[in-house]
């Protein structure tokens, strides 16, 4: 009932905590219009969004690719402004920009306009974005920050509830929930620095300049890192008392820890947040709890048996339904950002899901075996018993420590809900780099992508958007690629439907670097197609 | 110029002469005409789809053509669809809306190594300038050519290999 009711304090508080901007930031509206022809010059470029962003920076790139303008805009409510001090000469132009919306999710993109009269197909190039090192730094530190905060609360948790326990065993406890402690500390300070560096795009190693570190303090990262510093201290604190104040502040530290999970990120800004937040958090308690238990559990294996059965007893109490309502709260999470069952299997972000429901699975598996059948062995006294058993929750411990680094990488992506949206994310936290362009004909207009753009295994994506491709529903879209150093000619491909007006060839074909040329063949009826020619380089 | 890049361009040369399995389009036989006149569209057929043969031609109109009557085959069935047109043409107070949209010859067999000509008469349009007769090329084993690009437009390939260029094309003069 005591837990019920700090659950249902858990509830609010979470809801209370959460931030309040609560979806991604995204691009409403431009001036100049994407793709649009003006006579005159602007006298701005303006770019206005659904709600309050800060402007990283804005870019005017003339069609050889020089900076005419920018970096530095003018944030004004929802809108970002680019003065332009001199008029524009004729020609095409592209407007890169970087913003940084209040849930601290960068958000990327480019319009093209042209000044005088519209070219005949826009060629473009957007600038490629810095590249993975930021997003591999920020999933791996992320991974190490939960690891130890899993490890810290069962830790402290074993420590609270096993007051009985012999004295080398509690030793153990200790040096496992101080190590975590300190772990958690430093992981939430480098968080911040590289939040901001992910925001920037700024080479990775210059982390340690200041930059990095005055961007992210502006981000929700640093109410994460603060909050997880504060929790980091409270379990460290209920490690020195004893008795009852002990107790509660394990407790405490114990439910706030998945908390501070909750103050960023995307699964929260997903939807009404006094919905996504405790969702969150009633996925994250029972399972840091669960993976926080398997170190002590391992370590009690070697304890004698009268001593290890109290451990155990208490685990086994709450594990079946606490896994239960982990797995049940982690599916409606998961859902909510899949959207579709599609999406889970044509999407990155949807096959790391799987990999971690497979894992979690496998965990599970082991779970069962060990509570069925060598436990109860184990507190029989049998011999070979708890060898076997701590060998099978190291495993558990290592799938646990595999599917924390797999919820890391997907915390730092784009889930496919966002993707539905139609925005263009080229943010730090999902575009590979790669190359872009937008090209119009016969008042149609697409934008076409390779990524990486590297020899080799490459996703050709086709977005047919724009007013041009209203209520038009292509028969079929399909490309012919050539290289012409390579004597590659007429490689025809059909694309494939991935959403709504998406269309995506995944594979080998541009094997080799160099000056490829694709086009794309768009049938829109049985006696009507509209085609675009575009360049594109590869890299070795 | 280097030997790997002389290599590869050789290949190329090499491909563009032999790849290509014929540079013969489907065509019109007269390719000027008349605006606002009787005209003979007669459609060339040179070829299959690769070496699949050909099953159907379906012919749409530029904008603007009036009263398309098809000549028919034998062999092959005739299929005249009429609806409403795409644009409607107007002359003075005079607008038709409605009228033939897409000529069929269907079900008959033409193989790659034959030729044939499937022939409509028309009114041309009165506007002067270049009038595309979009074709589709229907062949064996679901496979179409399809002759529905404007002039100028690079070729593509199909998924299967089948041809997509340049729409049939004629050419109106303005009256004498």
């Amino acid at each position: 009932m005591r837990l019920v009711a700090a659950l249902i304090c858990m509830w609010f508080g979470g809801a209370l905590l959460a931030p309040p901007a609560h979806a991604h930031a995204v691009l409403t509206a431009t001036e100049p219009a994407d793709r649009q022809a003006l006579l005159s010059s602007p006298a701005a470029i303006v770019l206005k969004f659904n709600e309050h962003v800060k402007a990283v920076y804005v870019r005017l790139l003339d069609a050889n690719g020089a900076v005419v303008a920018g970096p530095s805009a003018d944030s004004i409510d929802n809108d970002v402004r680019l003065p332009l001090a001199t008029p524009l000469p004729n020609g095409a132009y592209v407007v890169s920009f970087r913003v940084i919306s209040d849930d601290a999710h960068p958000v990327g993109g480019a319009v093209l306009f042209a000044v005088g009269p519209a070219p005949a197909a826009w060629v473009a190039a957007v600038p490629a974005e810095a590249g993975h090192g930021w997003q591999i730094a920020t999933a791996t530190n992320r991974a190490a920050h939960y690891i130890a905060l899993g490890l810290a609360v069962g830790a402290s948790l074993f420590l609270a509830l096993g007051t009985e326990a012999d004295a080398l065993y509690r030793r153990r406890l200790g040096l496992i929930a101080g190590t975590s402690v300190v772990v958690i500390l430093i992981t939430a300070g480098l968080a911040v620095g590289l939040e901001g560096g992910l925001v920037l795009q700024s080479p990775v190693r210059e982390l340690f300049a200041a930059a990095p570190w005055s961007e992210g303090q502006e981000t929700t990262q640093l109410r994460q890192s603060l909050a997880a510093a504060a929790v980091a201290l409270l379990l460290a604190a209920s490690t020195g008392l004893s008795g009852r104040a002990k107790r509660v502040l394990a407790l405490a530290g114990a439910l706030a820890a998945p908390a501070t999970i909750a103050l960023t990120g995307h699964v929260v800004t997903s939807g009404p947040v006094w919905i996504t937040a405790p969702m969150l958090f009633a996925h994250a308690l029972p399972a840091m709890v669960w993976f926080g238990s398997l170190a002590p559990l391992m370590a009690a294996t070697a304890l004698p048996v009268q001593a290890a059965a109290r451990p155990f007893s208490v685990f086994s109490r709450w594990a079946v339904a606490g896994a239960a309502v982990a797995v049940v709260a982690g599916g409606a999470v998961a859902l909510a950002q899949a959207r579709t069952i599609e999406g889970l299997f044509s999407t990155d972000y949807g096959h790391l899901l799987l990999l971690k429901v497979a894992l979690v699975a496998a965990a599970g598996g082991l779970a069962t075996w060990n509570r069925l059948r060598l436990t109860p062995r184990a507190l029989r006294g049998e011999g070979s018993a708890p060898t076997a058993l701590s060998r099978t929750i190291g495993v558990e411990l290592l799938i646990g420590i595999t599917v924390l680094a797999v919820t890391s990488a997907l915390a730092g992506m784009v889930p496919p809900r966002s993707l539905a949206l139609g925005v263009h994310d080229h943010d730090g936290a999902d575009s590979a780099p790669g190359y872009v362009v937008g090209a119009v004909s016969a008042g149609k207009s697409a934008t076409i992508a390779l990524e990486p753009a590297r020899a080799g295994r490459n996703t050709l994506t086709i977005h047919l958007a724009g007013a041009g491709w209203a209520g038009v529903e292509p028969r079929s879209v399909s490309v012919t690629l050539g290289n012409f150093q390579a004597a590659i000619e007429g490689l025809a491909r059909p694309l494939r439907k991935v959403a709504p007006s998406v269309y995506q060839l995944d594979g080998p074909e541009f094997a080799v670097p160099g000056d490829w040329t694709v086009r794309v063949l768009v049938l829109v009826t049985e006696f009507d197609a509209v085609t675009y020619t575009i360049p594109i380089p590869v890299a070795p | 110029m280097s030997r790997s890049v002389l290599i590869p361009a050789a290949i190329a040369a090499a491909f563009g002469a032999t790849a290509v399995p014929s540079w013969a389009h489907v065509t019109l036989e007269t390719k000027e005409a008349v605006v606002s006149s009787t005209y003979k569209a007669v459609f060339r057929v040179p070829h299959g789809c690769g070496a699949a043969a050909t099953t159907a031609i379906r012919v749409r109109f530029p904008d603007g053509t009036l009263s398309p009557k098809p000549m028919p085959h034998a062999g092959w069935t005739l299929t005249i669809q009429e609806g409403t047109l795409a644009k409607p043409i107007t002359a003075g107070n005079d607008t038709v809306t409605k009228g033939v949209t897409e000529i069929a010859w269907t079900g008959g067999k033409l193989a790659d190594n034959e030729y044939d000509e499937f022939v409509i008469q028309l009114t041309t349009p009165a506007e002067a300038g270049t009038a595309l007769f979009p074709l589709v090329q229907e062949c064996e084993g679901g496979k179409a050519n399809r002759w529905i690009l404007a002039p100028g437009v690079a070729a593509q390939s199909g998924p299967n290999g089948e041809e997509i260029d340049a729409a049939p094309s004629l050419k109106l003069n303005p009256k004498p």
